[in-house]
């Protein structure tokens, strides 16, 4: 009974460090999403934009939104990290984040694309999902680098 | 990638495809449309069918690429919790940025969109972890 009792005890102990590591894993890429977004979306592209007609103004924007997205964000790469790939690198997160940016993306600009009027053709599609591909890896990274910090 | 692989994200694909339709251009249609802000939805003789062909495929291919590589998924309601969890997250990010810069939708439209995609990413999870699992 002690055995078990001990063997209980280091497991949960573990499932805890697991479950925080790839908790604060999770913010730390999502505060990097969130300033990659702000840097790419919000300076480097902003003019592109700020076309559409459905699209807020930049004072109207959610920013606590935004930044509750962007968490939610490097929380499926922490999830995924941890819980499935075993991926504990910087490299090996990035290649993972690339691949996760890369799908999703393309999935969900194609979707926008095909049943709305926001997108701007394949090269709006073309430059967000390059855009996701590159934040998803850098992303990834910071992930995959935490997760195998000691 | 071996065929196994390939088909199980085919299969997804055309799962996805078929309950998309279901949910978003029947059930829900009505709903969706009252929710989301005028001439940003496509009419349905407009809607990009390549288009749509080509995100179901990346979404179904996504589930596979998952669930083969990393989390060795090989059952149905092991592929459906995972799904739903993976729906969850993505329904999630997708959602709450798009509310965050654009009006194209009311905060009701994004709730209904992300319980949607739950439904509909744990069903495609089902059958990709079903396919993988088969003869094993």
């Amino acid at each position: 009974l002690y055995n078990f009792k001990g063997i209980y005890f280091f497991s949960l102990q573990k499932t805890k460090r697991m479950n925080s590591k790839m908790l604060i894993g999770g913010v730390l890429g999502g505060i990097t999403l969130f300033l990659l977004g702000w840097l790419i979306y919000g300076v480097i592209f902003a003019d592109s934009m700020a076309g559409q007609a459905c699209m807020r103004a930049k004072d109207d924007l959610n920013i606590p939104m935004i930044a509750v997205g962007n968490i939610i964000s490097g929380l499926l790469l922490g999830y995924i990290f941890s819980k499935w790939a075993s991926i504990s690198t910087f490299m090996g997160g990035a290649i993972g984040g690339a691949v996760i940016g890369l799908l999703m993306a393309a999935g969900f600009d194609c979707l926008m694309y095909g049943t709305t009027t926001m997108v701007d053709g394949m090269k709006g599609i073309l430059i967000d999902v390059v855009i996701s591909t590159i934040m998803y890896a850098i992303a990834g990274g910071v992930v995959g680098w935490w997760m195998g910090r000691k | 990638m071996n065929s196994k692989i390939l088909v199980a994200g085919l299969i997804g694909s055309v799962a996805s495809l078929l309950l998309g339709y279901l949910f978003y251009g029947t059930l829900l249609a009505g709903m969706l449309a009252e929710a989301s802000m005028p001439g940003t939805q496509r009419a349905m003789t407009e809607i990009q069918w390549p288009f749509l062909i080509l995100s179901n495929l990346a979404s179904g291919y996504f589930i596979s690429y998952l669930f083969s590589k990393w989390a060795n998924i090989t059952t149905f309601s092991n592929g459906l919790n995972a799904g739903a969890t993976i729906g969850l997250f993505v329904g999630c990010i997708y959602n709450f940025t798009y509310y965050a810069v654009t009006n194209m939708m009311t905060l009701k439209g994004h709730l209904i969109d992300i319980v949607t995609t739950i439904v509909i990413t744990g069903i495609v999870g089902g059958l990709v972890g079903w396919w993988l699992g088969r003869g094993k």
